[in-house]
């Protein structure tokens, strides 16, 4: 039996490293059931084997960011493809991410990428209002006032803000409003009752498609998927005082201590190309193309319509670093985990 | 300077609800054993085992995914979502409870046992004899099955993860998650970490003491049929009948209904049968190591036995800690660090899961070998195919057992799994947070048939090698 399992293991050990020496590893917080598709064609196109590793839903981003912090002593990633932008922006200030100027940089718009070409935006997506139209048939800004405005917010769904895109919208709210505005509101919410759901924006989703909760906040992805699965949905963007939305792009970063350069850039063009934004714009996710894209009836009617706004998008690119860091710890201070410290 | 240990979210709730499915579980277990059900001969038996098992063996992700869409309509009242959850957390765990009934030694040889049972208890005086005696009958086995049950129950991670309820162990992955180190998290583990120590302790304590002076309790012997009051049986059934429907059969059967339609789009994920492959790679290896292992301790002396059990004990701390022990171990440790993003660190830790149901398994094997049957043999130079009946397809349902529990892993292999070696459940627990879907039910469906063929196959194999063998 141990002879077995020594074999076993000598196998596995020599089919794994020769797998390993060659393949471009890929880490990535975007959906696996979209991400998994782009990164097939990309091995189809080219020929370079990706071992991808993904992110949970319930942890979306912050846990492949943290994890790359940490094996700064170990290396194995050599690109991140990020579903958003505030953890590759840490992983710049931590000087872990190779600059990077190629053709799919050069088309993405100079607001939607690192000015040091460290990082690139692409492929975006909205932070919306999800609404279940059974319980809120006429919804709009007026009825959202007044559903938020009761005594009780059980009904109103929101994922985990320590994570992912929750995350995002918390930092926008705390650099409009301030850090006590922010606090108080958080508050006063979880005091009117509002549900928390533990597996993030796709778990809020599923509460308001299911009718379990009225209301929810989630990003245009989730809601796509519910509306394709024919829930009684609609949404709203989110809207900051001044009107604009929260505009949330995927990046794309090599590593620096990629030892696959030639391979990642390869990569990092291929996400960055007209071609990746429109599949992902025609996948069912329905992702916001951010660079110009040839045929722009091509892209599905819902796209065309959020294509619009792009231009009324915070700035999240120009936010202090501050802002991020400062609220991240208040709300691992919230979660009661502030004594443990890295 | 040693560090104190941290508060963390949800500890006493957690140990309030674990002593709870602890104490319900044995209590159920009682009244199964009290039934002799799993002491019947014939087809009641077997059955009677098959509905005790069955929910041990079904993943936490097919429950918790079979589960989800409960659990999200119970958001708003977390008291019934907890109730949800404890009620699966006892189905799992009623297992464990009746085999460490079965398996603790008693105190009273067999025929002081019977006595015990023979009593009557109707005046109070001798009701009070009666129940002393049972109480000695009984010795530690009550103790053992509450401490391993609550310890099992404090530990779990995986189903309260699905099923959107706030443990102290959710609280550290998800601190681990946010950017926690796995040494900081370890240390916020300490005070949970402690409690099961005192557990862990008490139980190996009371084994040891009582180990000493004492004739191993009979089990699994066969009774011509089940004795007992008729209602105490019905009672019995029930128990493991809703325990198995509950965590078993229902997921099992919502799952089927689901996977049907996506059946045909499963070759859409051409990737599935690579990670199955890598799953049951990964757990063929760890099932073999941690059979070996145990065999090794238990077929020496008694000292070789009680390291056996002291190298185990970590890991009856749950699958979350000792994850997070190993990671520590590979990424703090300059040498081991060269291993981090390898095989390694996951096959360590999920042998080191196998370690105590290995050990148990072994001493289950142990009771129930028919050593007369197999000297006989031997003396007679009979054929391996009777060799295999005696003992062979024990051993080989064993290491299947434990082939079983680690390719169902999710917990270790979310923290520890190579990059470019993705075991099959660390993506479909990913994908289960999107909601249920056809093709996602379909490919969960395919990965929890995929370790029965491998078992059939395997035991088919195995006959036919030892039945060639036998005619040469």
């Amino acid at each position: 039996m141990l002879l077995l399992g020594l074999c076993g293991l000598a196998f596995a050990w020599t089919t794994f490293r020769r797998a390993r020496a060659d393949a471009l590893v890929v880490y990535c917080a975007h959906d696996a059931v979209f991400a998994e598709k782009i990164l097939r064609d990309f091995e189809r196109a080219t020929g370079v084997p990706v071992a991808v590793r993904f992110d949970t839903e319930a942890t979306k981003s912050l846990g492949l960011v943290e994890l790359l912090l940490r094996e700064t002593a170990t290396p194995r990633c050599d690109v991140f493809w990020n579903n958003e932008w505030l953890g590759t922006r840490r992983l710049a200030d931590a000087n872990l991410l190779l600059p990077y100027r190629g053709p799919g940089h050069a088309r993405i718009p100079a607001e939607w990428k690192d000015a040091a070409a460290r990082w690139t935006g692409f492929a975006a997506r909205l932070r919306v209002w999800i609404v279940n139209t059974r319980a809120l048939p006429a919804f709009n800004d007026a009825a959202l006032e007044r559903a938020l405005a009761a005594p009780n917010l059980t009904r109103v769904a929101l994922a985990k803000p320590l994570f992912g895109t929750t995350f995002t919208h918390y930092t926008a709210l705390w650099d409009r409003w301030g850090p006590e505005r922010t606090r108080a509101w958080h508050r006063d919410w979880r005091a009117r009752g509002v549900t928390e759901a533990a597996g993030g924006n796709a778990a809020v989703k599923t509460l308001v498609a299911s009718g379990v909760c009225d209301l929810g906040l989630t990003d245009t992805d989730d809601f796509f998927e519910a509306q394709d699965d024919g829930a009684p949905v609609a949404m709203l963007p989110v809207r900051l005082a001044d009107g604009a939305t929260i505009v949330i792009p995927n990046t794309v970063a090599i590593l620096r201590s990629t030892r696959r350069l030639a391979a990642a850039q390869r990569l990092v063009d291929f996400l960055l190309s007209a071609e990746t934004e429109l599949a992902l714009a025609k996948s069912g996710s329905r992702q916001i193309p951010l660079g110009p894209v040839a045929d722009a009836n091509a892209l599905p009617p819902e796209v065309q319509t959020l294509r619009g706004e792009l231009t009324r998008a915070y700035p999240l690119a120009q936010q202090p670093d501050a802002v991020a860091e400062a609220c991240l710890t208040w709300l691992k201070a919230e979660s009661g985990l502030a004594q443990a410290r890295r | 300077m040693p560090t104190a240990p941290l508060p963390i979210p949800s500890l006493w709730p957690t140990a309030g609800r674990a002593l709870l499915v602890a104490l319900v579980s044995l209590g159920a277990a009682r009244c199964i054993i009290q039934a002799r059900l799993l002491e019947a001969n014939g087809g009641r038996r077997q059955v009677a085992w098959i509905c005790l098992l069955a929910p041990f063996f079904a993943p936490a992700l097919l429950v918790g995914y079979a589960f989800a869409p409960l659990a999200q309509m119970l958001v708003r009242a977390p008291t019934a979502q907890t109730a949800l959850y404890a009620w699966l957390l006892w189905t799992r765990l009623l297992p464990v409870a009746v085999i460490a009934l079965l398996l603790a030694p008693s105190a009273l040889t067999p025929q002081g046992e019977h006595c015990a049972h023979l009593l009557p208890h109707r005046a109070a005086q001798k009701r009070i004899v009666a129940w002393r005696l049972r109480w000695r009958a009984a010795g530690p086995a009550p103790f053992v099955a509450l401490a391993s049950v609550f310890l099992l129950a404090f530990g779990e991670f995986e189903l309260a993860s699905l099923v959107g309820v706030k443990t102290w162990t959710v609280a550290i992955f998800n601190a681990q998650a946010g950017g926690l180190a796995p040494g900081a998290a370890l240390r916020l583990a300490a005070a949970p970490a402690l409690l099961q120590a005192a557990a862990l302790g008490s139980v190996l304590g009371l084994l040891a003491l009582q180990s000493k002076s004492n004739e191993r309790r009979p089990i699994l012997h066969q009774a011509e049929k089940p004795s007992g009051k008729k209602s105490a049986r019905l009672s019995a059934w029930l128990l493991l009948g809703a325990s198995a429907i509950i965590g078993a059969a229902l997921p099992v059967a919502l799952l089927a209904f689901g996977a049907w339609r996506g059946l045909a789009r499963l070759t859409e994920h051409p990737a599935l049968a690579q990670e199955i492959a890598t799953s049951a790679g990964f757990a063929a290896l760890a099932a073999c190591c941690a059979g070996w292992l145990a065999a090794a301790f238990w077929q020496r002396r008694a000292r070789c036995r009680w390291c056996g059990f002291v190298l185990a004990a970590p890991a009856m701390g749950g699958t979350l800690l000792l994850a997070l022990g190993v990671l520590t171990l590979f990424q703090a440790t300059l040498t081991l660090g060269q291993l981090y993003d390898s095989p390694l660190p996951l096959l360590l830790a999920l042998t080191w899961m196998l370690l105590p149901p290995a050990l148990l398994f072994t001493a289950l094997r142990q009771a129930t070998r028919p050593a007369e049957a197999l000297h006989v043999a031997q003396l007679a130079g009979s054929p391996p195919a009777l060799f295999w009946q005696l003992e062979g397809r024990t051993r080989a349902g064993v290491v299947f057992a434990l082939f079983c529990l680690a390719y169902f892993d999710l917990t270790c292999s979310s923290l520890l799994a190579p990059t470019g070696l993705p075991p099959v459940f660390v993506r479909l627990y990913n994908l289960a947070h999107y909601g249920h879907s056809a093709v996602l039910s379909a490919m969960l469906l395919l990965a929890y048939l995929a370790p029965g063929c491998v078992g059939l196959l395997g035991a088919f194999v195995c006959q036919h090698v030892a039945l060639l063998r036998s005619d040469r």
